[in-house]
């Protein structure tokens, strides 16, 4: 007892130093991180049991949960979902704590384009759409679409309405942004040859018309160098946006992916602008649970699927389950892979076609704040959704309380994002998963330090996720890869990809787009078999 | 003299010393019975009946110290001593004590009278322990004379810089402050004076150098102890501040006037408040063809509970008020339970406190009468209260021919807030029937009488114990002058919050 009292008398003595974060309680929680390194030792007993489905899918991402309500709706029953870790949603997971709920990543959709029929059906199924009007105009659950303020910049000391910089910029900056935008809009409308648009989601639907496909084979700043852009301002915007969306800077990102960014979106609808997005204080795990909601009995936890073996008429599918131990086989007539392609290339046999082609995934972390309500005295637009700093590598945070509907809020919960961009995504995940609790503090705070000077002493609480490969990193040069025949026609017609990689970009309307075009083809071949 | 004393005593030095304390103490005196005729008045209004009530008990308690006085035979300087501190202690904190506990205790009375009669004692022991202190120091006749000649011009000076210096420029707690110190000054001149007489001279000194203390770090601090900012401020005496986790809540008192200030922004004013309450409550309640079931969201001050307490076929009254602080303190504090009758406390009346948003979507019971009683829509936390998604709520809250009224600002100053108001509550169904009357504490005031399937009847029988609102009076309120007419605006949503922008805009115009 002596001698244990006197270790921990020791070690509370050693956390002096740290003192600093003493009233910040939290952790940095390990996702599935561990789980998935076991493929890489690869040591799986062989399975002890067999069991038979007409479809299994890998994965309950959203492009899984899609799959698996396409296949529902067309009376396709007989199917099981394997998921790795002991929560669904993929990148749209979400936390919780007596505050409020919160997002670990993705967490807002954009108002989908009218084009986009597949995804409006299933807002309008959980009453997200709440009536579609005669001219086809559908009108949003105002509860769900981010309300008032939605953003704001912390520039030169104030907070300016709107994320687009603005306060105390020069007027050659100015003139810059305003030509950047009239770029843009030429984008938008754009139509190539084949009468298909320059710039819309999902992606599969733009044109291949080489006037635009090419920009895929510049970077974004090699295309806005050329274009003779050359400001701070306008450079820092664009690399804050393209982190936003693919978690890349504007050297690694495409032209063309920098551009779809602000010309593929083309929302309309009838109560809102078309321009704002849903959102909920769990983020996109909303949508999860949603696609979920009639899955229940279908979605099995904790497998690790190791092994997927095309045969001739029929597919093994070999798995570890984590709660029992043991291997399990299951025979499938058709299988989705709805696991990104750096793990698809380690489990998919016989296809070496993944492993050449370059996806690379971005690193993130991402933290939720627990903060007391406090004034810090700054000037400008009060506490909004998303609050930017600018200048800093983060990409500030979000008020995931924002849309918690109580006037008052004592307490909110912050999700701050910062994407590890600046080196190559290896380097910078080795360099993640090496930090400790205390450095992630210290980055936080520092990131923030311009706009919140005092913060420290308000928050409460602070959890941690590294995530190591959370982003398709839509590179210079990747769109070609997409067009492989393996992942669309299929090489196989019993094993089928479905994932917002294949898209190339890393967000929920490709994902939702790739399960149902995955689920659109296990339906017409099981038909035809 | 019969009973002259056997050893003469030593004469007390400079004579002028001694006047100069006299002085001091009849003036310490008055003052804490000014003190507390003003802190009374500001507190529960009436100035006369306080100012009599409590003179007549001071001058009453300083008769029963001068008698008790002669219980003291041995040691009078120590007791005198003794006595000064106590005063200095009990007079100096005595304003502090009575506005710290006017919010806090139900029979604030019983608290003044209790400090006034103490204060009354310990003054009336000090001039007749003082004159037999001095009793064969002096001739008799010269003694009296003097003595009472300081008292009396003490008392005059006392009369004269209260109103015209002390409280204007000091304040009624840093009076009471400074004058505490100056009872202990007098203590301490004694002590240093007789240390050789009195047997523990030492500890009467480290006693009074604490007590001393004590008071200079009260009057330092007197700022925070009642805002002096705010009373500035509000141009009135504050008589009770609070903040709470949601609010900061101002009350204020002058000439009888009780106002109610939450985050500075005027809540009510007691001279005219039932112009308001009259008109939020009464046209509903006439309207409704049901009036068992009634849900008030806001209006934790119980005033417009009051008004709807007036109707006995009401069952039952759910008020829904966010903050504690505001219910309690009219659910406990006498004053402001005489302004709303008790209301809050009435066996009908059940309190929520609870996020009105968060409690109108959870439930589930439908209300024959709504009363919307929120502040104005001036910034994003409110202005989702005047959301249509709140609205939306708010009509299925209703029973079928239920009808509601929501508070909406000035017709006048905020135009385009208030009809912006009318056109949100008319997107989700509701048919309105906006209506304004004159309320001098606020100006031309609004309200949007609103109704759910439900054709409008002009109502005929408005009570004739009403003080304000008569089926005339009500007619003409619903007729608006062109600078206060329709205009077009959008629908307030969560997600464009227009109705914040237009009250900025309004409001700026007006203050320009």
């Amino acid at each position: 007892m002596v001698l244990l009292f006197g270790a921990s008398a020791m070690s509370n003595w050693a956390c002096q130093p740290n003192n600093k974060y003493a009233h910040i309680k939290g952790k940095i929680l390990t996702g599935n991180n561990k789980r998935g390194h076991l493929l890489r030792e690869g040591k799986f007993t062989k399975p002890t049991q067999t069991n038979y489905f007409d479809v299994v899918i890998v994965g309950s991402g959203i492009a899984a949960l899609s799959a698996a309500r396409k296949l529902q709706q067309n009376n396709i029953t007989n199917f099981t979902i394997l998921e790795l870790d002991d929560t669904i949603g993929g990148n749209a997971i979400n936390g919780k704590n007596e505050v409020s709920a919160y997002p670990w990543a993705a967490h807002y959709l954009p108002i989908p384009n009218l084009d986009d029929k597949e995804l409006l059906n299933f807002l309008q199924e959980h009453q997200i759409i709440t009536k579609i009007d005669e001219k086809g105009i559908p009108n949003y659950n105002e509860e769900y679409v981010c309300a008032e303020p939605e953003e704001r910049l912390f520039i030169n000391g104030y907070w300016q309405d709107g994320l687009i910089p603005n306060i105390g910029i020069s007027s050659e900056e100015k003139k810059e942004i305003d030509a950047f935008f009239a770029l843009i809009k030429t984008y938008k409308s754009a139509i190539g040859n084949d009468g298909k648009p320059a710039f819309t989601i999902p992606n599969f639907y733009s044109t291949t018309d080489s006037a635009y496909t090419d920009l895929d084979n510049i970077s974004f700043y090699d295309f806005l160098k050329q274009k003779g852009f050359k400001t701070k301002a306008l450079f820092w915007y664009l690399n804050y946006c393209v982190s936003d969306d693919y978690g890349t800077n504007l050297n690694d990102a495409s032209a063309w992916s920098g551009i779809h960014y602000f010309a593929a979106r083309k929302g309309v609808s009838g109560n809102t602008e078309g321009d704002t997005v849903l959102t909920w204080p769990e983020g996109n795990a909303f949508l999860a649970q949603k696609l979920a909601s009639t899955l229940q009995t279908h979605i099995q936890k904790n497998k690790l699927v190791f092994e997927i073996i095309p045969n001739q008429q029929q597919v093994e599918v070999n798995y570890h389950c984590f709660e029992a131990n043991t291997t399990k086989q299951i025979i499938a007539k058709k299988v989705i892979v709805c696991a990104p392609q750096f793990v698809n290339k380690r489990i998919v046999k016989n296809y070496p076609e993944i492993k050449n082609s370059p996806f690379t995934y971005s690193p993130w972390m991402v933290a939720n704040l627990t903060v007391n309500a406090y004034t810090e005295g700054t000037e400008g637009q009060p506490m909004s959704w998303d609050n930017v700093i600018f200048g800093s590598n983060s990409l500030g945070y979000v008020n995931a309380s924002h849309q918690l509907l109580q006037t008052q809020k004592p307490q909110q919960v912050f999700t701050f994002y910062l994407p590890l961009n600046s080196k190559t995504p290896k380097e910078a995940r080795e360099e993640a998963y090496e930090k400790t609790y205390e450095q992630w503090l210290d980055i936080i705070f520092e990131e923030l330090k311009q706009a919140h000077p005092s913060l420290v002493n308000h928050v409460t609480k602070i959890d941690i996720k590294v995530w190591g490969h959370s982003m398709i990193r839509p590179t210079v040069g990747l769109r070609k890869h997409l067009k492989n025949p393996i992942f669309n026609e299929g090489k196989n017609q019993n094993i089928f990809f479905a994932h917002s990689d294949l898209s190339g970009i890393s967000i929920f309307e490709e994902a939702f787009f790739q399960g149902n075009k995955a689920a659109s083809q296990v339906i017409k071949t099981l038909a035809n078999a | 003299m019969d009973n002259e004393p056997k050893t003469p005593k030593p004469p007390m030095g400079s004579p002028m010393l001694l006047l100069v304390s006299i002085f001091i103490v009849a003036t310490c005196g008055l003052i804490y019975e000014l003190v507390a005729g003003t802190a009374a008045s500001y507190l529960l209004g009436d100035s006369v009946t306080q100012f009599s009530t409590i003179i007549g008990v001071y001058l009453f308690s300083m008769g029963i110290g001068s008698y008790v006085s002669k219980f003291f035979s041995k040691n009078l300087l120590a007791w005198f001593v003794q006595i000064e501190i106590l005063v200095g202690l009990v007079g100096g904190f005595s304003s502090l004590v009575l506005f710290a506990l006017f919010a806090q205790v139900d029979y604030f009375q019983l608290v003044l009278y209790v400090l006034v009669s103490l204060t009354g004692i310990l003054v009336g022991l000090e001039i007749p322990l003082l004159m037999r202190i001095l009793e064969g120091r002096y001739e008799f006749k010269d003694l009296v004379s003097k003595v009472f000649t300081f008292d009396y011009i003490g008392a005059l000076l006392a009369s004269i810089i209260f109103p015209i210096w002390l409280v204007p420029k000091l304040g009624l707690m840093r009076t009471s402050f400074f004058f505490g110190m100056l009872n202990i000054g007098v203590a301490y001149w004694v002590c240093y004076k007789f240390k050789n007489e009195i047997a523990w001279a030492k500890s009467l000194f480290s006693l009074a150098t604490m007590s001393f203390i004590g008071l200079i770090i009260a009057f330092i601090n007197a700022n925070n102890l009642v805002n002096w900012t705010e009373s500035t401020l509000f141009q009135e005496k504050i008589i009770y501040t609070k903040s709470t986790p949601y609010q900061r809540i101002v009350l204020t008192a002058n000439n009888n006037q009780y106002k109610l200030y939450l985050n500075g922004n005027l809540q009510f004013n007691s001279a005219d408040e039932y112009r308001y309450h009259e008109a939020l409550v009464h046209p509903a309640m006439q309207q409704a063809s049901s009036k068992k079931q009634v849900l008030v969201l806001g209006g934790g001050d119980g005033l417009a509970v009051r008004e709807l307490l007036k109707y006995p076929d009401i069952d039952s009254i759910t008020l829904v008020d966010l903050d504690q602080g505001m219910t309690e303190l009219f659910s406990h504090n006498s004053m402001l339970k005489s302004l709303n009758n008790n209301s809050l406390t009435n066996p009908k009346v059940t309190v929520k406190n609870m996020d009105a948003f968060l409690w109108l979507k959870a439930n589930n019971k439908l209300y024959d009468v709504i009363i919307v009683d929120f502040p104005d829509p001036s910034n994003f936390s409110v202005g989702k209260l005047y959301s249509n998604v709140f609205y939306s709520y708010l009509i299925n809250a209703l029973q079928n021919y239920g009808v509601c009224v929501v508070q909406s600002t000035s017709p006048y100053v905020a135009r385009k807030s208030f009809w912006c108001i009318n056109h949100t509550m008319q997107s989700v169904g509701f048919k309105t029937i906006p209506y304004h009357n004159y309320v001098p504490s606020f100006g031309e005031w609004g309200y949007i009488l609103a109704l759910k399937n439900k054709t409008f009847k002009a109502p005929q029988n408005f009570d004739s114990s009403f003080k304000f609102i008569t089926k005339n009076v009500f007619e003409q309120m619903l007729v608006f002058p062109k600078d206060m007419d329709s205009v077009y605006t959008e629908v307030n949503k969560l997600n464009n919050q227009v109705l914040v922008h237009y009250f900025d805009e309004d409001w700026k115009h007006y203050q320009q």
